[in-house]
């Protein structure tokens, strides 16, 4: 049974599905970390993502997993050297001031209210930045 | 002057002199602190300068000694050198030693094989038409000399 | 030098145009003043937000190219109507990679104040940002 997580964006539900057979130390790490409450802002190099920060899992030492640089739409993307979680609503990419490319794990899809979460997602550049929570999704 | 340049960025200034002009040049203690620090601690600092072959409307000169030959890493980097704008690149695999970098135009920092990044360190103050020119003068002249030292009431 | 008056959030600050440099393209953002509009946190070019100059598109090519902006600085690309003013590190970037834009004008007076304005937006989202001639 894949592990999932529940993800609440300014007070939209969504559902997420690690990609734990792909990138199954990655996966490990972010679901010990769970839950987690941050602030979801627009990314400033990657295009159309919004981010976090979840800086107990920064680790320039973890090799990526499950590699892209160009983050799927509906995509969570994890980058291990800022712990860096992305959420793509558009065209978006692995990014910073000093890589104009770079690689990331694509750590999950998610599956459920895509368009209401990524509304929120893409509301962050106009409006801000908005609370976001993640959590272990217990069978149901 | 200061508030010709940002009336936020009253850091140090050096003096700078190539081919007899000379100049003062703000530095830019918020934007590169330690590259800032290393290349005061260089200071006199004589090297000869010569015009770039990939990277514009620049100079550049290659410095190694002083603590500035050994500062390690970039702060604040951009590819894009403004023109007045001095410009440090730090040592580098197969590049030991700093690089000093100087512009009188349009300049961009450059490798045979593409962009690089350099830390912008300052800029020379309004009144360095001289200065400009000297630098653009290297490109019909050939190398020349760089001395950089503390400003008198910096 | 020409001078304009930019106000963000009721903070405002003083920009020189680059005359000299960018002669053609400093004209152009001279003749579509005054203007108020909204001002966009970039999200390709890092530190950095945006505005619309459609007066720009008028310019035909670059003056003054260049890729890196740095804090304090407005750099233009006429061919999009736009303007991106920098608070740290910045880079003109699309989806498509690095561009270049004409740099025309730095921020003289009040910089800090102004920046710190700008960093907000990576909080906050859109302002409106108002631009007037000031001397000149």
């Amino acid at each position: 049974m894949p592990k999932r997580i529940r993800l609440t964006l300014d007070g939209v539900e969504a559902v997420a599905r690690l990609n734990e057979e792909a990138a199954p130390e990655t996966v490990a790490k972010f679901w010990a970390a769970l839950p987690v409450e941050e602030t979801l802002r627009h990314v400033r190099w990657g295009g159309e993502a919004g981010y976090i920060l979840i800086r107990k899992l920064a680790d320039k030492t973890q090799p990526i997993e499950n590699r892209i640089s160009i983050y799927p739409p509906a995509s969570i993307g994890f980058r291990p050297e800022h712990g860096e979680v992305a959420f793509s609503y558009g065209q978006a990419q692995a990014r910073d001031h000093v890589r104009p490319a770079t690689w990331a794990c694509h750590l999950a899809t998610i599956e459920t209210n895509v368009d209401a979460f990524f509304a929120k997602v893409r509301a962050t550049r106009a409006e801000g930045g908005k609370p976001i929570r993640l959590a272990r999704e217990e069978s149901r | 002057m200061a508030e010709k340049t940002g009336d936020d960025r009253r850091g140090t200034s050096i003096e700078l002199t190539v081919s007899g002009a000379s100049a003062r040049v703000a530095l830019w203690d918020d934007l590169a602190p330690q590259t800032v620090a290393a290349l005061l601690e260089s200071l006199p600092l004589e090297a000869p300068l010569q015009h770039c072959k990939w990277s514009g409307s620049a100079c550049f000169a290659d410095v190694s000694k002083g603590a500035i030959a050994g500062v390690s890493g970039l702060e604040s980097p951009v590819v894009s050198i403004y023109p007045g704008v001095l410009a440090v690149r730090p040592p580098a695999p197969g590049a030991p030693g700093a690089e000093l970098l100087i512009a009188y135009g349009d300049a961009e920092y450059r490798w045979p094989d593409g962009r690089r990044q350099v830390t912008p360190v300052g800029e020379l103050e309004p009144g360095a038409g001289a200065v400009l020119d000297a630098l653009a003068a290297t490109a019909a002249k050939g190398r020349t000399t760089i001395r950089l030292r503390l400003a008198e009431g910096r | 030098m020409k001078t304009v008056q930019i106000e963000v959030d009721g903070v405002v600050a003083e920009a020189e145009l680059l005359e000299d440099r960018a002669p053609r393209t400093t004209a152009a953002f001279w003749d579509a003043l005054p203007i108020t509009t909204a001002l966009t946190h970039t999200i390709w070019s890092g530190r950095a937000c945006g505005f619309s100059v459609e007066r720009l598109r008028s310019v035909d090519g670059l003056e003054h190219g260049v890729c890196s902006i740095y804090p304090g600085a407005l750099v233009a690309r006429p061919d999009a109507g736009e303007v991106l003013l920098s608070y740290g590190a910045a880079e003109y970037r699309t989806v498509l990679g690095v561009q270049y834009g004409t740099r025309i004008a730095r921020l003289v007076r009040n910089q800090a104040a102004m920046l710190a304005v700008l960093e907000r937006m990576h909080d906050e989202g859109d302002k409106t940002i108002t631009i007037k001639r000031a001397g000149g």
